[in-house]
């Protein structure tokens, strides 16, 4: 069985188009964030953060206004998955207290016939985030190092910076997305902190793996067909590589929706930021990695990349697969 | 074939090995099992269901069900007791579970400099409280070391260090170095006061780890009362000297336990002495007449007692028994060692001692210790010097008891009993006697505890229930199964056998994916699982990519064997350097995330050799075997 017979689509020729359309997402994302802002997780931020289980359920309002008696009248409050549990998060403070168990008292207090179960707690010292995050741009920015070096010693150095872009594309668009989701979505718990991270370090590792996968293709077919116009050489590769492209990113986005849809809260938003990136990631292989090597050779080395008049986008090659498939 | 046999032996020897790894982890979760079945809750229920309690106050209810509850958990307690070391042994080996799977706090601690420089000090006055004061603004404002602020601050105004630290006599630079000396060895300090206490608070696989100069983490799997390991990291250290009880003494005590707990007739002055019988009984004859004497093990030449670790929990039952506690004297207290003694076999005993209820002195009035090697006989030593009032005290306590010993204990742990040899006068004493350097470091390191301390912050803490870790348990199995099935479908339906041979491809290696992380006792987070289930998703990535190849390479007419020839060896360059790019920013995110994050890339790492291991050997493998056994077309969908 096969889902993509042998296609032989123009995907470079539309390059253009999707730089435009790739733009302007990053744009909106960019514009949102800097309206909205990133919702730090504690993880960055500093400060308190407790997961409760009241049984019966009490109300976000009535918690708030209990909260306000000790003074934390600004804490932020949540549901939390089911709607008897809750998330309420108070900022760092600089003398060191025992915020938590201050919380859980008063709440007690509160409520004194709801049962209260401490489900989760963690407390950041502001140092500690300043770290964190500190350690977390470090991580991303080493291994777009390591990626550069590796991908220019095994292919070109171009190919390294159109990998690098593609990242960066895929990375500026999962954050726009996780900016304006997390803001429309209260469902998702949207929140940069540790394991968004490491999802976006994940989804860095995957757009990665699914550019040299074309790339190995590119440089295979470079070399059968040498003098062969770059372009229709890039054509022909992508679309013999279409349909294992698909195929990959296909299991591990159903793979990741199961995860989003059961894995429960803490995974939600590493799951669904490993959902756009494997999206982005499969798109900006084609038309920002490949893309970018094309317009290099175009506009820096002013390459004649112009195509014959008669001559297909697409290297044609006559295999015996159509050519038995003709004949059934 | 003989190229195919080396494989074969290296896909053989790696499953065996992952069973082996992870033979521990099975074991360990059917004790568990049968610890749960056999303690009370369950069979509480049931009790409990069939005879429903009478309508009474609710305390009444209470007391009844505890009391139940007590006499249900015997079993369990009995069948621990006899499997202690076994259930000890698969636990230690088997995959951990996160603080984020199992619940547990996770506390990460500074060493406050300044609140310690601010101690340490003496003669204390406004000036020294402005200094601080100082002090403290520019290391906040400027992120500066505390130490080098106070030098600055100090040389600024003019003022010698001396006044506030050290001799009197001493300069500047000498009381520097006392200073930093001290600063940097307080991590150590704290680390060993928050070891000890832990290893006695009684955490199952507690771990304590060093981060950066200043920090320590600890993790406390399965706790999560905040206020009382709070008291535990924070409160202070107390050191303190006490006198051993003679050992004649304590062997009639210990016989007239023994008797107790035998059911003979008690006396202290009985003359069945243990060793008189024991060369001739068997070990169950003798567990039976001596219970005391087979937990507490006493060498028979030095007199010094022993408790292996697994009947540690034992004896403290034991001697909290009613009419045990009858026979002991009350100015008796029973102190364990800090450090247990590790046999050949790899069992781990803990020296009993015997102490007088009341300290001699407290460590307060120890002023320093350090380890040295001592010139005459080259051996380790430790020197301790006290100051003038404590000095007066412990010459007239060593006086007194010459040829005696006396234990240094620290938050109720010994870590040392040496012998008094002689009147110390002058505050200044020499311990001997130390396997070796660390054993001498360590001793000094706690020594130093008890006299100055080292204030630590609580700078993050993390602490997850248990009914919260269990929730993600369940949910990480339940999308890693779903996952799972979706992939292992699609691949039997989209390749046919090929798509088969890489189904069990990957449940391989799911299967050597948990053997690696016992072998490294990994420890599986609950990112380690999100890990896990993008593993397997990628992990079809190699397959398909050689499947679509060798697709095309029989669509070029070629025979099946040299398709999957083809297949195989063109997909191969692809499938190594997307792998690779993977595994460096796996290896990346290991280096520079904490905690949580690390265990993910963990998994990541191990998932991806794993998963080229399977995709690539183990089917080419079956392949080969298929053809050789004769097989004309093999069906790739």
């Amino acid at each position: 069985m096969r889902f993509f017979p042998r296609t032989n689509v123009d995907f470079i020729g539309k390059r253009h188009k999707w730089y435009t359309v790739s733009a302007s997402l990053i744009l909106i994302g960019l514009v949102t964030m800097a309206i909205r802002g990133l919702n730090y997780g504690i993880d960055f931020k500093g400060g308190t953060e407790l997961t409760l289980s009241f049984t019966p359920a009490v109300s976000v309002g009535e918690v708030r206004s209990s909260m306000n008696k000790i003074g934390h009248g600004d804490a932020e409050i949540k549901t939390f998955g089911s709607t008897n549990q809750l998330l309420i998060r108070v900022k760092a403070s600089e003398q060191e207290e025992n915020t938590s168990q201050q919380i859980m008292n008063q709440l007690k207090q509160s409520f004194p016939d709801t049962r209260i179960v401490l489900l989760q707690d963690n407390k950041i010292g502001p140092q500690i985030g300043q770290e964190l995050r500190r350690d977390a741009v470090i991580a991303i920015f080493y291994s777009l190092i390591a990626i550069l070096i590796y991908v220019s010693l095994r292919f070109q150095f171009i190919y390294a910076v159109g990998a690098v872009v593609a990242l960066f594309h895929d990375v500026l668009i999962t954050l726009g997305a996780v900016a304006i989701c997390g803001w429309l979505i209260p469902w998702l718990n949207l929140q940069i902190d540790q394991t968004m991270v490491a999802a976006f370090l994940t989804l860095v590792g995957y757009s990665m793996n699914d550019t040299v996968v074309i790339f190995d293709r590119i440089r295979e077919n470079l070399k059968i067909y040498k003098g062969e116009n770059l372009i229709r050489v890039m054509n022909r590769s992508i679309n013999d590589t279409l349909s294992r492209t698909i195929i990959t990113s296909g299991t591990a986005f159903a793979v990741l929706l199961v995860l989003l849809i059961f894995g429960g809260e803490v995974t939600r938003g590493f799951a669904f930021a490993m959902l756009v990136g494997v999206i982005t990631g499969t798109y900006s292989s084609i038309y920002v990695a490949s893309a970018i090597v094309v317009d290099y050779n175009v506009y820096v080395k002013k390459a004649d990349l112009k195509l014959g008049e008669k001559q297909s986008p697409v290297l044609e090659i006559e295999r015996p697969y159509e050519v038995a498939a003709k004949r059934a | 074939m003989r190229k195919n046999r080396f494989r074969i032996i290296l896909i053989v020897a790696a499953i065996a090995l992952s069973a082996y790894y992870l033979y521990p982890t099975y074991e360990s979760g059917t004790y568990q099992k049968k610890l749960s079945e056999l303690s009370g809750q369950a069979k509480l229920d049931a009790y409990l269901q069939s005879h429903p309690l009478p309508q009474v106050a609710d305390s009444v209810k209470q007391s009844y069900i505890d009391s139940l509850n007590q006499a249900f958990s015997a079993d369990s307690v009995k069948y621990y007791d006899a499997n202690a070391k076994e259930i000890t042994d698969a636990r230690l080996k088997r995959i951990k579970l996160g603080l984020d799977l199992q619940g547990g706090m996770h506390i990460v601690l500074q060493v406050n400099v300044l609140k310690m420089l601010d101690d340490m000090a003496k003669n204390k006055d406004q000036t020294f409280a402005d200094i601080m004061k100082q002090v403290s603004a520019q290391v906040k404002q400027s992120d500066v070391d505390p130490l080098t602020a106070l030098d600055q601050v100090f040389t600024q105004r003019g003022i010698r260090l001396s006044r506030y630290y050290g001799d009197i006599r001493d300069d500047n630079s000498k009381v520097m170095s006392y200073l930093s000396d001290q600063t940097k060895t307080a991590v150590d300090r704290a680390m060993e006061i928050v070891r000890n206490r832990v290893d006695q608070y009684g955490v199952s696989e507690p771990s304590i780890q060093k981060q950066g100069s200043t920090r320590f983490i600890v993790e406390l799997p399965g706790v999560s009362n905040e206020a009382e390991v709070r008291e535990l990291l924070q409160g202070t250290a107390l050191l303190e000297f006490k006198l051993l009880k003679p050992e004649d003494v304590v062997v009639k005590v210990f016989q007239a336990i023994d008797n107790v707990m035998a059911g003979k007739p008690d006396s202290l002055s009985s003359t069945d002495t243990t060793s008189s019988s024991d060369t001739t009984m068997t070990a169950a004859e003798f567990a039976r007449k001596h219970p005391f004497f087979t937990i507490v093990r006493v060498n028979s030449q030095t007199g010094d007692a022993y408790v292996a670790e697994s009947d540690r929990d034992q004896f403290q039952r034991i001697i909290n028994r009613d009419d045990v506690k009858c026979v002991i004297p009350s100015d008796f207290e029973f102190l364990f060692s800090a450090k247990p003694l590790v046999t050949a076999q790899a069992e781990k005993y803990y020296g009993l001692y015997v102490v007088n209820r009341t300290a001699e002195l407290t460590g307060s009035v120890v002023t320093d210790a350090q380890a040295q090697i001592d010139p005459t006989t080259n051996s380790p030593i430790v020197t301790m010097k006290m100051n003038s009032e404590g000095s007066r005290d412990w010459g007239r306590i060593t006086g007194a008891n010459i040829g005696k010993r006396v234990a240094i204990v620290l938050d109720n742990a010994v870590y040392s009993a040496p012998v008094v040899r002689s009147k110390i006068t002058g505050g200044s004493s020499q311990i001997e006697g130390m396997a070796n350097m660390d054993e001498a470091n360590l001793l000094a390191i706690v020594l130093r505890a008890g006299a100055l301390p080292a204030p630590v912050d609580i700078v993050e803490e993390r602490n997850v229930g248990p009914s919260l870790g269990e929730d993600s348990i369940r949910n990480g199995v339940t999308s890693g199964m779903i996952g799972l099935a979706l992939i292992v479908l699609f691949m039997g339906f989209y390749y046919r056998t090929g798509g088969l041979m890489a189904d069990f491809a990957l449940l391989i290696n799911i299967f050597f994916i948990l053997g690696v992380l016992a072998a490294f006792h990994g420890t599986l987070t609950l990112p380690g699982i999100a890990g896990m289930i993008l593993t397997i998703a990628v992990a079809v990535d190699a397959n398909v990519l050689i499947y679509e190849r060798i697709r095309e390479e029989t669509a070029t007419g070629k025979t099946l064997r040299a398709s999957i020839d083809q297949g195989y060896s063109k997909a191969f360059t692809a499938i190594f350097d997307a792998n690779i790019i993977s595994l460096f920013t796996g290896a990346i995110l290991y280096q520079f995330g904490t905690g949580p994050v690390q265990g993910f890339a963990l998994t990541l790492m191990i998932g991806i050799v794993a998963s080229l291991f399977s995709a690539i050997i183990i089917t080419r493998v079956i392949f080969d075997i298929m053809i050789e056994r004769g097989a004309a077309s093999i069906n790739f969908g």
